[in-house]
């Protein structure tokens, strides 16, 4: 090993003294002159492929926009159109791609009838099988699956029964959330049991994912999300069925006691004590008082606080301004109690008034931040 | 004398959805100005006569609700109807269109035949 270095230390001694170039002088350029053709090369490929696609849409999009216009806006054709007329080879990969994309591009601009009409249409050009066929044999291939997915829920195929289970329970959870948006997406609230069945191993992007494809759709029933608040689930989970509880105003608060109390995970708890907020559950309020004051996390009884101020129903009151007046606490909590305390108008007015009369210097400061209207929380 | 084309402004910065709206609108015989952001669409409204504005909200330059507040503070073409396109579909940007002076509200995807007759129902036929 000493004698290589001292092979390496004379060699580039030589190099600089002028006695040509060392081996490893020589390797490094190689890598360095394969790195940047390989760079360069793959730089090339990718503006080719674009140039390659943006051409190929140039040529297909006018064709196809004037055969929808033609056939499905004009004519009110509502299947059995007449593709022949296209002229385009579909086999081919670039033209089914881009056929695909301004397809899709047509679905989500054209609603109603003709929106079901270009549904029948991609279904005519073969989509619909195409992406049954990669859903059957590419189920392990996740980049495929996905994209099939959302193609077939788009088109509002359906899958047969036997591959929709083997996807929701797939082991690539990529897969397993496509499938659940997937049964979303066609069969709106008759898919929710099922859907939360088969939740998880989500992360939060997943879980916002489904979220908003859920608040997506135009359910307005009277699903129990609550149902699915579970311990032994992750924060994930958990949260997702928060955020629904929440975005449908689903007050289920004995539910959401149950994951403060298991006090498994700290940020579950603190989500659910934020929903008890949100949901106004005004049962909660002398119970969040104990939890306060059991609770020793700086975090956790901010949250409280914020709690209290959006439930709002004057029952914590005298609770708020004895933590205002209180110069021990630190200054953040007795921020939030004051902005709890002011959301609590009018039970608290009488309270805001003597505060505005005793207030010293830090306190008005303090006030002062609290009523900037750009002061939210969330 | 002929009776002259009613005139409706479209302004939408999506090529599909703009051209789709120029064929069908087209087809039912009116008269049409198109404009692909909030500047284009502004400047038109200060300098033609107009009948009918069909805008989208997410526009680049000028959102659909400053296209509005210009129509309504505008001399020329402060009475004329508006309807909202959008993809938004929650209740705030609902309210808050008819709030700054829109007179309906159509959420995207459209279906062609409804925008036809919503149409129809603020200025009549062409």
């Amino acid at each position: 090993m000493l004698r290589t270095l001292t092979y390496m230390m004379h060699d580039i001694r030589a190099f600089f003294e002028g006695d040509g170039w060392p081996i490893l002088v020589i390797a490094a350029l190689v890598l360095s002159v394969l790195f940047w053709t390989a760079s360069l090369i793959g730089i090339a490929f990718f503006y080719y492929r674009d140039y390659r696609y943006r051409r190929a849409y140039s040529r297909i999009y006018p064709a196809l926009r004037d055969f929808i216009y033609e056939h499905v806006l004009a004519e009110n054709r509502i299947s059995h159109f007449p593709v022949e007329k296209l002229g385009l080879d579909l086999n081919n990969k670039l033209v089914s791609k881009v056929v695909r994309h301004v397809l899709h591009e047509f679905i989500f601009t054209i609603g109603g009838e003709k929106g079901q009409s270009m549904r029948h249409l991609f279904n005519e050009l073969g989509f619909d099988k195409e992406a049954q066929y990669e859903i059957r044999h590419s189920a392990t291939n996740m980049v495929t699956t996905v994209r099939s997915l959302a193609n077939l829920a788009l088109m509002k195929v359906s899958i047969q029964e036997k591959i929709l289970d083997q996807l929701l329970k797939s082991p690539q959870v990529e897969i397993r959330v496509a499938a659940s948006k997937y049964l979303l997406q066609v069969e709106g609230e008759h898919a929710f049991d099922r859907v939360f069945e088969e939740l998880y191993g989500i992360s939060q992007l997943h879980a916002i994912d489904i979220f908003q494809t859920i608040v997506q759709g135009d359910y307005f029933g009277d699903y129990i999300f609550s149902q699915w608040l579970d311990v032994s689930k992750s924060f994930e989970v958990n949260s997702l069925i928060m955020d629904l509880m929440v975005y449908y105003q689903e007050l289920n608060e004995a539910g959401l006691w149950e994951l403060i109390n298991a006090n498994k995970e700290t940020k579950t708890a603190l989500k659910a004590v934020n929903s008890l907020g949100k949901l106004l559950a005004k049962d909660s309020e002398e119970r969040l008082q104990e939890l306060y004051t059991g609770e020793s996390s700086l975090t956790a009884k901010l949250e409280i606080l914020k709690a209290l101020g959006r439930i709002g129903q004057g029952k914590s009151i005298d609770f708020l301004y004895r933590l205002f007046i209180d110069s021990n606490l630190p200054l953040s909590l007795r921020k939030h109690a004051y902005r709890s305390l002011v959301a609590q108008k009018p039970y608290s007015t009488t309270l805001l008034r003597k505060i505005d009369g005793e207030l010293d210097s830090e306190e008005s400061k303090l006030i002062r931040s609290v009523n900037h209207p750009m002061v939210h929380y969330i | 004398m002929w009776d002259k084309k009613k005139r409706i402004l479209v302004v939408e910065d999506n090529e599909i959805l703009l051209s789709t709206m120029q064929f069908v609108l087209l087809r039912e015989g009116y008269d049409l100005l198109l404009a692909k952001s909030g500047k284009e669409a502004l400047s038109l409204v200060s300098d033609e006569s107009i009948d009918l504005v069909i805008t989208d909200l997410a526009l680049p330059f000028a959102n659909g609700f400053e296209i509005i507040d210009r129509i309504r503070k505008s001399n020329t073409n402060n009475q004329v109807p508006v309807i909202i396109i959008s993809g938004y579909r929650d209740d705030n940007s609902i309210v808050e269109g008819f709030e700054v002076g829109a007179n309906d509200y159509i959420k995207k995807p459209i279906s062609p035949s409804e925008l036809i007759s919503r149409v129809r129902l603020r200025i009549g036929h062409a």
